[in-house]
């Protein structure tokens, strides 16, 4: 009955290389099962090259459109060469959250070091491209224009964490989303489980409540499922703007 | 409470939502009761995700797939999809141009069309117009002609008429001297000879007209 029990990294298969322990889990196999389902909707879909697409191709024209599209709008049309990697972002946590809603299986988004991981990946991504593009002027960045100098030794400092705590607010913001959802999705369903094994009969048909309660938490969090996948690569792509940028 | 304060017509709604999330909060309550009751049998004891020993296998399956994924659509499914794309919107955009030349093309053809219209109605409109002044021309001659005609025939008519009333009065003449003769031979038994009673109705005649 423990909420929390659905967290639970669990191996498969062990592989323990030097200290560090790598066995394939239900992470991985989530992990694994989610870039198999991109990779068929996009290869599979796309193997006619239909000048007019059918039903499997039209899906993965408007994934791409979509994505192209919020790349060049939010983060410009130099950063035509991050579509792929914003596309790919985007598709592996959206198919990561949308799986977890699925019974029995592991959402690996629920778990913060998957998203610091992503997140931080970005993070270096984006000042790497920053610093190999605008050189030392990038610490411009932490200074903006048109802002008295004697602001200086307090601005610069606000802006240089608020830098630094991107990559915390955007793993936290999903790994949160994801595991309350779920956590919350797994309390009720238990509440409905101890009421029919302490009161029989009765029990499960007052039980039935929090079940309706469910009913509606799981359309709310296939919404979080996508919001969240979106807010992640929206604010990618503004990330990516700010460095190619500089405001 | 804080229904009271708030406005009277969306009181109703604001009692059922607080009703709703009292409920909410009272099972939330009570079934995270029931699991700490339960007493974390399972012996995780907090969150798994703060577990350092799980995070290696994370991260090296992480960077494996997201990498696999990256790669393949990067080198195989992306550009697939880009070209099927770029192809379409060539495609759209010849057939546009295209369908602008079929349409340049029509509306010359239709003023083409036009001009011979105009140029055949025209012409239409002066053979018209010719041939009514020819008819009307041809129709004045004919009168004139008939005009003409009828003038000589109503002269000739006239002549005969003048030539038989001649001819008529003539005989008239004689019949009434025949008539005269006889008239005074019978009732006064005088032979009158026909010289003197041709000038007699001769002058009779004139004095009548």
């Amino acid at each position: 009955m423990d909420p929390l029990h659905q967290f639970h990294i669990k191996p498969i298969i062990s592989l323990v290389i030097g200290k560090y322990d790598l066995s394939f889990s239900n992470s991985a196999l989530s992990m694994i099962l989610v870039v198999t389902l991109i990779y068929a909707l996009m290869a599979y879909g796309m193997r006619n090259r239909s000048m007019v697409p059918g039903r499997l191709q039209s899906a993965a024209e408007i994934f791409y459109e979509f994505l192209a599209g919020m790349v060049r709008e939010n983060a410009g049309h130099d950063a035509k060469p991050f579509v792929p990697f914003v596309f790919t972002l985007f598709m592996f946590i959206l198919f990561g959250n949308l799986i977890g809603m699925v019974p029995w299986a592991f959402t690996f988004t629920s778990h913060i070091i998957v998203t610091f991981a992503l997140a931080i990946f970005v993070f270096l991504m984006v000042t790497l491209v920053a610093l190999v593009k605008h050189g030392f002027k990038f610490f411009t960045f932490f200074m903006p224009h048109g802002v008295p100098i004697w602001l200086a030794p307090i601005l610069i400092p606000i802006e240089f964490i608020s830098y630094l705590s991107r990559p915390i607010s955007l793993s936290v913001r999903l790994f949160a989303n994801m595991m309350a959802g779920h956590t919350m999705l797994k309390v009720f369903a238990g509440f409905t489980i101890m009421l029919g094994s302490s009161l029989g009969a009765m029990g499960y048909a007052a039980g039935m409540l929090p079940v309706l309660i469910n009913f509606a938490l799981i359309g709310f969090e296939i919404l979080v499922a996508c919001i969240q996948a979106y807010v992640f690569s929206l604010l990618t792509c503004l990330y990516i703007r700010d460095a190619l940028e500089l405001h | 409470m804080e229904n009271k304060t708030a406005g009277s017509g969306c009181g109703g709604w604001l009692r059922l939502a607080g009703a709703l999330a009292t409920v909410v909060m009272v099972l939330v309550v009570s079934a995270g009761l029931a699991l700490a009751s339960d007493g974390g049998g399972h012996g995780g004891g907090g969150m798994p995700q703060l577990n350092p020993a799980t995070m290696p296998t994370q991260l090296f399956w992480l960077i494996a797939c997201f990498g696999t994924l990256y790669f393949l659509l990067f080198a195989t499914a992306l550009p697939r999809v880009e070209e099927v794309l770029n192809a379409r919107d060539s495609r759209i955009s010849f057939d546009i141009s295209k369908a602008d030349e079929l349409r340049n093309d029509s509306n010359l053809a239709l003023a083409a069309v036009e001009r011979v219209l105009d140029q055949a109605r025209s012409e239409a409109h002066d053979v018209l117009a010719k041939t009514a002044h020819e008819g009307h021309a041809a129709m004045q001659a004919r009168m004139v002609r008939f005009e003409l005609e009828i003038s000589r025939k109503a002269k000739e008519a006239e002549k005969r008429i003048n030539a038989t009333k001649a001819a008529a009065l003539s005989q008239l003449e004689l019949t009434a001297t025949d008539l005269a003769a006889e008239v005074t031979r019978r009732l006064a038994g005088i032979e009158l000879d026909s010289a003197t009673v041709t000038g007699a109705v001769k002058t009779a005649m004139r004095e009548r007209n």
